[in-house]
């Protein structure tokens, strides 16, 4: 009883920024023991994220103001169901990443690599944490840097290249939130998020800074059209960190997006343009990557562009969230947590081909499917998850947005979507296709280690058993205190 | 524990996982792989003998499972899902040997009976199916688990069938999902009820009901061949013989069927289904895809691309079954579920081994065979016989009961439709009997393979045999209490008309 | 007691019949007996001969079916075993290699079919049966095909498949209408209902077609005339009489249909006409009977019993009064037709003279005597002495009549076609005169 009251009261929430914090230090102190610390820090996390989790089902969303200075002078951390899911993903795909990254990096990459993803690790969970906007922004910023020198990491003149564009992005992103947050500030005074949105009006200011604060969260999100720096980057970056960021960074930037849209603010969003944009950029963005991924020939460029694609869906709750506001929420966190586990699985098997055949030319993946049949299989599920098909985490949360269209005639937006459905069937079936077959000339197989399969293998079934589990996501869901307008519990 | 709530689900887990552990095994253990694939077959047919008994005795079986809010993952058994999954489980095992035989020494046998037992794992699921979003999930893993069984064998020409099989069925798919959305969103509900759940819907909703039939129509339409969306059937083809059995006479085809068994009668309710005027269109275009499918296949030389096409025209008549909506007809719909598999397997059995043994793929080839393979062309003989509706083979059965059907309902022309697609039938069969039984031999067969006396391998030589003496007796035994015939009535009578 | 045992053997005997020449079409067992076509009449040969009548009933099997056997299917079961018999012994050797084109297979086939087609109750099996024996004539007709025997092969399929469809239309409208199949309830209630007429039309269709009753004939022409003697023979057993049996089986039963009979005595009194025209100008004064003079017999027959159908259908008691002249009749025409072919009639398409017919029928008589002397010499290794005297007499039978059937004798014989004919009619007449 004693433990189980000291469990319960434990901070897990600041644990979980500060040991990532720790293990970066002494990744970056230890080289030569990087792996192991990285590996032990990774699965602390994923500890403390349980701890955190029982926690919330105790008591409810948790705050907590670091040393004990409430807001709105101190800094607050808050923890309800979203973020508790969004903080179980990034553990648990964190976690396997950093079984995967163990044997694939070599050693002079990989002291560079662990210190900079546990830095990722501490942004991320922080992020999720973050209860004021200022926070928010520092976390980002702290995000996108770890990020891009985790794109460059291996110094070819592609990776360079596409870190540079992102670092461009993310940098002019980061300022226009930054000017947004001022705006806010300047406004009203706080920057805390429940304080301001009891005093948030509907004046020019505000208006002014919803838009920064969009444009530039559509920039980190990359919503098309701002989309033009995902493909480089996440395609010429090393597999895990692009799994990290097609899983994980670009969600972390939809989240703000989601947390301030629902709560900042609620008053302005009613507004039938804002929604109808954003639903029409959701829509194309589906389209358009779907489509540039059909006529992709690397595997690794294919990926990414289904990224764009996926986000586009994930951009279809604005639309839909004017009534039957639960359903198309459930629905998004969902896609959220099934497409942060299948991309990374499908990005870690694209690693897997990279290093068995030394190219991703998805036209000579030589009979893949007979001699690397556990990475076969992963793209295959983690494929089944993204295309929406049943049984999978991807079907369940398609299921939920076409609910939520179909109860307000949104014939549009259901054909955007199974037409979507059908195209990214269309892509990744033409790669399980060539898999089967023989490519034309053979090459020189390396061997690919079991750690490496297995992982991308765990995370595609995870993706798929998601579609099993809708009733305990659905809990932790539940655990919130901020009621948007439409009066569904976020 | 309540086993009878588990029972369902241990029916799916006795192939799903044998297949998940052939997949582990490495080519060259072939005692194991077959170890495993008839402990699974013999495993699923005494759960489904259990089933039987239980059912018989008056016992309920359903296991539920929550998948969505306010939708369960619903596996129900029923007499329909019985004898679906009865003629599964039965032809499954049958395939397996068959499957054995044919594919000795070809590569990757652990892969294909991984599939194979997927393949069956989701046509189990399909039968056992509760409700519409159970089915639907069942129905994609169908799609998703045959993929890999038809570019099995890693050719380009096998890829591009792969390619083309694909676009037919994922689309159907979307579209089965948007029907189903629809109707859960105007109605709040997916369970297979019997005599459908709409009766109470208003005047109002009518058109979206109708735009909901044709929706789901179109998606289960794709695999259940109806023209025009049977592209897809003649070049799947391409894929190893037992694929091809197991494809046309069990699991996709006839899944296809299935579905809009259960969509006309336990979710629209047959009566209303009239009343809405969509059956009639529905007849039409059974009717249409039989005697295209007949017609089609008058002009292929191919032997497999002729049973294809033969197979188009003949699942429809299960949908004319349904379309014309009485008991009769019903008797006749659903009884052709069970009589064309076994006859259609028969066939496809008997093409496999003349491509195995002898390298016949076409039937100009065929000349003489009779002689060389006589018990493979005598069960081929009874198949062909089934097909034109000769009596005492069991298509005899259906034809007729879906003749009576149609005149107890007034739908004469339907008689003509059967007349015709018999003519076309003999047409089509006759010919490539009179090939094989009456023409010389030729001087040396495309590329043959000699079995010590026997005419081919045994486990090839016995599925077919043992399919087609099943057809006959399904035909000769009609009266007995547990045949095709007498289950089907008693279907008719519970699960569709009793009031 | 021992009589009832007795009768219950001998009602096994009836689906014996049936099952037995099934049985013994499996190639590897019929070639290894001897005389298998022979072998299979056995249990045929019974029933024609021990003249009590029973029936059995299997509701187990297709829709509830029975055999039964009675006086009037005893003249024509008689007349089909005799037929057959002949066939038999005048078509191939004892022993057959199992890797001939399996001629004995369709042989027995089309013998079970024939068989069963007699012997069943009701409609449902009769065209089960029905379908069996079309099937497996087909492969007879076309043994050793010749073109011209594979298109008179082809016509007679194309046939038999729109006549098999019309009868299963005929079979849905009873279905529709009633329970039961058995041949006098589906007659009788299909001349009650208002569409007997399509039934009518459908029956009429479908057995006019499988008896090439006039103006369906064409095809048993081409048979005929392309064929070998055996296929002849087992045409006139197999088809045709099956069929005129089927006509009479299922055609229904009115007092008014006056249209309906009119119909039938129209085209029976056509089929009369028209076959008296061509066998009158066809020459057969100069060269006596032919095949196709003899196709023409047969239309004339079918003809005729056309024509006294459609009369008992304007007239029911008529059909009281003569319906048991109707079988005794169709086998006595059976019969004498047979040996009007067997012996006397010339073959187009066979390279066969005058001469070698006389030849035929010595090497017959060969083969009786070497049957004899075997038989004495079972005999008297059993030491039965009346056996002995047997070979003695026989041997003396048969020199006597290989002397009256010597070379001119025979000649004479064959081709005179008066004396032909005058045989064939006391034949009838005889026949004819028992059976009333």
């Amino acid at each position: 009883m004693e433990m189980q009251n000291a469990f319960m009261a434990f901070p897990w929430a600041v644990v979980l920024i500060l040991l990532p914090l720790a293990g970066a230090l002494s990744c970056f102190l230890f080289p030569r023991i990087c792996r192991t610390l990285g590996l032990i820090t990774s699965f602390a996390t994923v500890i403390a994220v349980v701890g955190l989790g029982w926690q919330l089902l105790e008591h409810g969303s948790y705050r907590h103001a670091i040393g004990g200075w409430g807001a709105p002078l101190g800094i607050e951390l808050y923890a309800d169901g979203l973020s508790l899911l969004m903080l179980a993903t990034t553990g648990l795909v964190g976690f396997a990443i950093s079984v995967y990254s163990t044997t694939y990096f070599k050693a002079a990459v990989a002291i560079k690599f662990w210190p900079i993803w546990m830095c990722l690790l501490a942004a991320l969970n922080a992020l999720f944490l973050s209860a004021d906007i200022f926070n928010l922004y520092v976390t980002l910023e702290l995000l996108g840097l770890s990020a891009v020198a985790l794109t460059a990491l291996t110094g070819s003149k592609e990776a360079l290249n596409g870190a540079m564009r992102y670092l461009l992005a993310t940098l002019l992103a980061s300022l226009t939130y930054l000017l947004g947050v001022a705006l806010l500030y300047h406004s009203f005074g706080s920057v805390d998020i429940t304080l301001l949105a009891k005093q948030i009006q509907a004046t020019s200011a505000v208006w002014a800074a919803l838009g920064l604060i969009a444009v530039s969260l559509m920039l980190k999100t990359a919503l098309f059209p701002l989309h033009f720096w995902l493909p480089p980057a996440h395609g010429s970056a090393p597999a895990p960190v692009s799994a990290l960021l097609s899983a994980l960074v670009i969600k972390a930037s939809f989240y703000i997006f989601l947390r301030l849209w629902f709560t900042l603010f609620d008053p302005l969003i009613d507004n039938e343009a804002i929604n109808t944009l954003l639903g029409l950029l959701g829509c194309a963005a589906i389209l358009w990557g779907s489509i540039q991924a059909l006529r992709q020939t690397r595997l690794k460029l294919l990926i990414a562009y289904s990224t764009v694609a996926q986000v586009g869906y994930l951009f279809l709750v604005f639309p839909l969230s004017a009534s039957m506001g639960s359903v198309a929420w459930n629905g998004v966190a969902y896609l959220i947590i099934s497409h942060a586990l299948a991309k990374s699985a499908m990005f870690l098997s694209a690693g897997n081909l990279l290093f068995f055949g030394g190219h991703d030319r998805i036209a000579d993946l030589d009979r893949v499917v007979q001699r690397l049949p556990l990475t076969a299989a992963a793209f295959a599920l983690a494929g089944v998850s993204i295309m929406g098909i049943p049984p999978s985490g991807g079907f369940i949360g398609k299921w939920l947005l076409l609910e939520a269209a179909m109860s307000q005639s949104r014939w549009d937006l259901i054909v955007v979507m199974i037409i979507g459905g059908v195209l990214a069937a269309a892509y990744i079936f033409k790669v399980i296709g060539y898999t089967f077959s023989p490519a034309e000339v053979a090459h020189e197989a390396q061997p690919v280690s079991a750690t490496m399969q297995w992982s991308a293998l765990l995370l595609a079934i995870a993706a798929i058993l998601l579609g099993f589990l809708y009733v305990p996501i659905l809990t932790l869901l539940g655990i919130s205190d901020i009621i948007i307008a439409s009066g569904a519990r976020l | 524990m309540n086993w009878n709530d588990w029972i369902p689900l241990l029916v799916l887990m006795s192939s799903l996982l044998p297949g998940l552990l052939i997949f582990s095994l490495a080519e060259e253990n072939v005692q194991t792989r077959v170890m495993l694939n008839l402990f699974g077959a013999l495993a699923k047919l005494a759960l489904v003998g259990l089933m039987l008994w239980g059912v018989y005795h008056g016992h309920h079986y359903e296991t539920r499972l929550p998948l969505l809010p306010n939708l369960d993952l619903v596996l129900r058994v029923g007499p329909l899902s019985l004898l679906f999954i009865t003629l599964s489980t039965i032809l499954w095992l049958v395939t397996t040997v068959y499957a054995i035989g044919y594919l000795e020494d070809s590569p990757h046998r652990s892969r294909f009976f991984g599939f194979f037992s997927l393949c069956v794992t989701a046509t189990v699921g399909v039968a056992l199916a509760g409700n519409l979003i159970s089915f639907l999930l069942f129905y994609e893993l169908l799609t998703l688990a045959t993929y890999p069984l038809i570019i099995h064998r890693g050719t380009e020409e096998a890829r591009q069938a792969g390619k083309i099989y694909l676009r037919y069925t994922i689309s159907g798919g979307a579209l089965l999902l948007i029907g189903t959305v629809w109707l859960y969103s105007l109605t709040g509900s997916l369970e297979f009820t019997p005599k459908g759940f709409l009766f109470n819907i208003g005047e109002q909703h009518y058109p979206a009901l109708i735009g909901i039939f044709a929706l789901l129509i179109t998606g289960l339409g794709v695999k259940a061949a109806l023209v025009p969306l049977h592209g897809w059937l003649p070049l799947a083809m391409i894929a190893p013989a037992p694929v091809s059995a197991l494809l046309h006479a069990v699991a996709v085809v006839k899944a296809g069927a299935f579905g809009i068994i259960r969509v006309v009668y336990d979710v629209f309710g047959v009566e209303f289904s009239a009343g809405l005027g969509v059956l009639k269109p529905l007849a039409w275009l059974a009717a249409f895809t039989i005697i295209y499918g007949s017609l089609r296949a008058l002009f292929q030389n191919d032997l497999k691309r002729r049973l294809a096409y033969s197979t188009i025209s003949q699942v429809s008549y299960i949908a004319l079954g349904v379309a014309i909506a009485g008991p009769i007809a019903t008797i006749g719909g659903v009884v052709h579920l069970v009589h064309q598999g076994l006859m259609k397997i028969t066939l496809f059995f008997c093409a496999g081994n003349l491509a195995e043994t002898l390298g016949i793929h076409k039937i100009s080839e065929m000349n003489g065979v009779g002689r060389r393979m006589p018990w493979t062309m005598a069960a081929f003989t009874i198949g062909a016989f089934g097909m034109i509706g000769a009596p005492p083979i069991a298509g005899f059965i259906s034809k007729w009961y879906l003749g009576l059907g149609a005149l107890n309902n007034d739908q004469n022309w339907v008689i003509f439709v059967l007349a015709g697609s018999s003519l076309l039938n003999a047409a089509y069969f006759l010919p490539i009997l009179h090939r094989a039984w009456f023409m010389p031999l030729p001087e040396s067969w495309p590329d043959e393979h000699h079995f010590g006396n026997k005419e081919t391998a045994w486990a090839l030589l016995l599925p077919p045999l043992v399919t087609a003496a099943m057809a006959l007796a399904a035909g000769l035994l009609v009266t007995l209490p547990f045949s095709p015939l007498e289950w089907a009535k008693l279907i008719s009578v519970r699960e569709f008309y009793q009031p | 007691m021992s009589s009832a045992m007795n009768i219950e053997f001998y009602t096994m005997t009836l689906w014996i019949a049936v099952i037995w020449p099934l049985v013994l079409s499996i190639p590897s067992l019929h070639s290894r007996l001897p005389w298998p076509r022979h072998l299979a009449l056995l249990p045929a040969a019974v029933l024609t001969v021990i003249p009590i009548d029973v029936s059995i009933e299997i509701p187990w099997l297709l829709y509830g079916t029975g055999f039964a056997i009675d006086g009037n299917i005893r003249w024509i079961l008689g007349a089909v075993v005799v037929i057959w018999f002949a066939a038999a012994t005048i078509s191939l050797p004892a022993k057959e290699k199992a890797s001939s084109n399996y001629s004995t297979t369709f042989y027995l086939l089309s013998l079970a079919g024939s068989l069963g087609v007699l012997l069943t109750t009701e409609l449902v099996a009769f065209f089960s049966f029905s379908t069996l024996m079309g099937y497996s004539f087909y492969a007879l007709l076309i043994q050793n095909g010749n073109s011209a025997r594979q298109r008179a092969g082809r016509l007679y399929l194309y046939v038999l498949i729109v006549a098999d469809i019309a009868l299963f239309e005929a079979l849905l409208l009873v279905a529709f209408t009633t329970e039961h199949f058995q041949y006098e309830m589906v007659r009788q209630t299909m001349a009650d209902i208002s569409s007997s007429s399509v039934y009518f039309y459908m029956v009429l269709i479908g057995f006019f077609l499988k008896a090439a009753i006039w103006p369906f004939y064409f095809w048993l022409t081409a048979a005929f005339k392309s064929g070998s003697r055996t296929i002849a023979l087992l045409l006139i057993a197999g088809p045709v009489t099956m069929s005129l049996l089927g006509l009479l089986r299922w055609l229904p039963v009115r007092d008014d249909i006056y249209r309906l009979g009119l119909i039938m005595q129209l085209l029976g009194a056509a089929a009369i006409l028209h076959s008296a025209l061509k066998i009158f100008t066809s020459g057969i004064f100069k060269q006596g009977l032919t095949r196709f003079n003899t196709t023409w017999l047969i239309v004339a027959f079918t003809g005729l019993l056309s024509f006294a159908l459609g009369t008992t259908m304007q007239n029911p008691t008529l059909s009281q009064h003569y319906s048991y002249i109707v079988y005794p009749t169709i086998s006595a025409f059976s019969l004498s037709l047979s040996l009007l072919i067997l012996t006397t009639v010339k073959i187009h398409s066979e390279p066969e003279s005058v001469e070698n017919r006389p030849v035929l029928i010595i090497n017959t008589f060969h083969k009786l005597k070497k049957w004899l002397h075997s038989t004495q010499q079972l005999a008297s290794g059993l030491k039965l002495k009346t056996l002995a005297l047997w070979d003695k007499s026989g041997s003396f039978v048969i020199k006597q009549y290989q002397h009256i059937c010597s070379e001119q004798k025979i000649k004479f014989f064959v081709t005179d076609w008066k004396t032909n004919i005058t045989l064939f009619l006391i034949l009838g007449l005889a026949i004819t005169w028992l059976a009333i």
